[in-house]
């Protein structure tokens, strides 16, 4: 075990850093672009504070 | 589907963060050591799965991309392209643990055996999904090449898992698609396929988490192009 437990360890670290960054980097790239639509919403729907059309209602 | 996967996506990601637990207790302590591998094998437990996500990605983009075709409906295009991004991330995870497993039993980090090279080649049609999808300004345009390009490019996904009965490779052939079933222990196979679960529910939450933020990308783009033409 001891020997080829750098491999192992190396492996399950490198998912875990990867899976949990991507993750970690799409959910803060939402928050910022949820900000940015928020700077640019006009103001009734700010005071509603919700989205007026639901996601996958606007692509339809 | 979308509407489910957007209401969903926070039970996914607990879900998968609790099976891939288990599955990572069970891979590296519950589990044996294979007879002939020895402790080396349980980097299968995540590199088998990736693989199998990295492939999975690739025929939701390839279905995704007919779908958009046939019906022109934007969220086709969307699951298509977030499913490009998570596909590439499983794919750049399936050959660094693919590598890293091949040092210690075969000796070396890479070869160019015909399963490791479908796959480095699968990794970089993703890539360049992306990039086309990056460098096409003109949006009908964009979705179009893509849809094309998403169709043509799956073309490897079948290469890649017959690979290994076509040409004689270092890479095994698979153990477990086999007409005389599974060449795997059950004491191996069960936590293989709880991870190969724990992955599909982790593909799920990216997904889900992906197509949102290129859904408010786009809302976000096009209301800057409203208010410029306002201004």
């Amino acid at each position: 075990m001891s020997s080829n437990l750098e491999y192992i360890l190396a492996v399950y670290i490198i998912a875990a850093v990867l899976l949990a960054g991507f993750a970690a980097w799409m959910k803060w790239r939402l928050a910022q672009v949820r900000r940015a639509l928020e700077r640019l919403r006009p103001a009734e729907d700010v005071e509603s504070r919700g989205d007026p059309v639901p996601l996958w209602e606007e692509e339809r | 589907m979308t509407e489910w996967l957007h209401k969903m996506e926070p039970w996914l990601g607990t879900l998968a963060l609790i099976l891939l637990g288990i599955g990572t207790a069970w891979g590296l302590w519950w589990a044996p050591a294979d007879l002939y591998q020895g402790e080396v094998q349980r980097i299968m437990y995540v590199h088998v799965p990736s693989a199998w996500m990295a492939m999975l990605g690739f025929a939701v983009l390839f279905v995704c991309s007919i779908l958009y075709l046939w019906r022109r409906h934007a969220a086709f295009d969307t699951a298509a392209h977030a499913s490009a991004g998570v596909g590439a991330v499983f794919t750049f995870l399936a050959l660094v643990s693919g590598a890293i497993w091949g040092k210690p039993t075969w000796g070396t980090y890479w070869t160019w055996d015909a399963r490791l090279t479908t796959t480095a080649l699968l990794f970089i049609l993703y890539i360049g999904y992306l990039m086309l999808r990056a460098f096409v300004d003109d949006e009908g345009k964009r979705t179009r090449f893509a849809a094309v390009y998403g169709i043509v490019a799956f073309l490897d996904v079948p290469i890649i898992h017959f690979s290994v009965h076509w040409w004689r490779t270092l890479h095994q052939p698979s153990s477990l698609l086999r007409p005389e079933g599974p060449a795997i222990a059950p004491e191996i196979l069960l936590p293989l396929l709880w991870m190969g679960l724990a992955f599909c529910v982790l593909y799920l939450y990216l997904m889900a988490v992906r197509m949102q933020l290129l859904r408010r990308e786009r809302q976000l783009l096009i209301r800057r192009e409203v208010l410029l033409h306002e201004q």
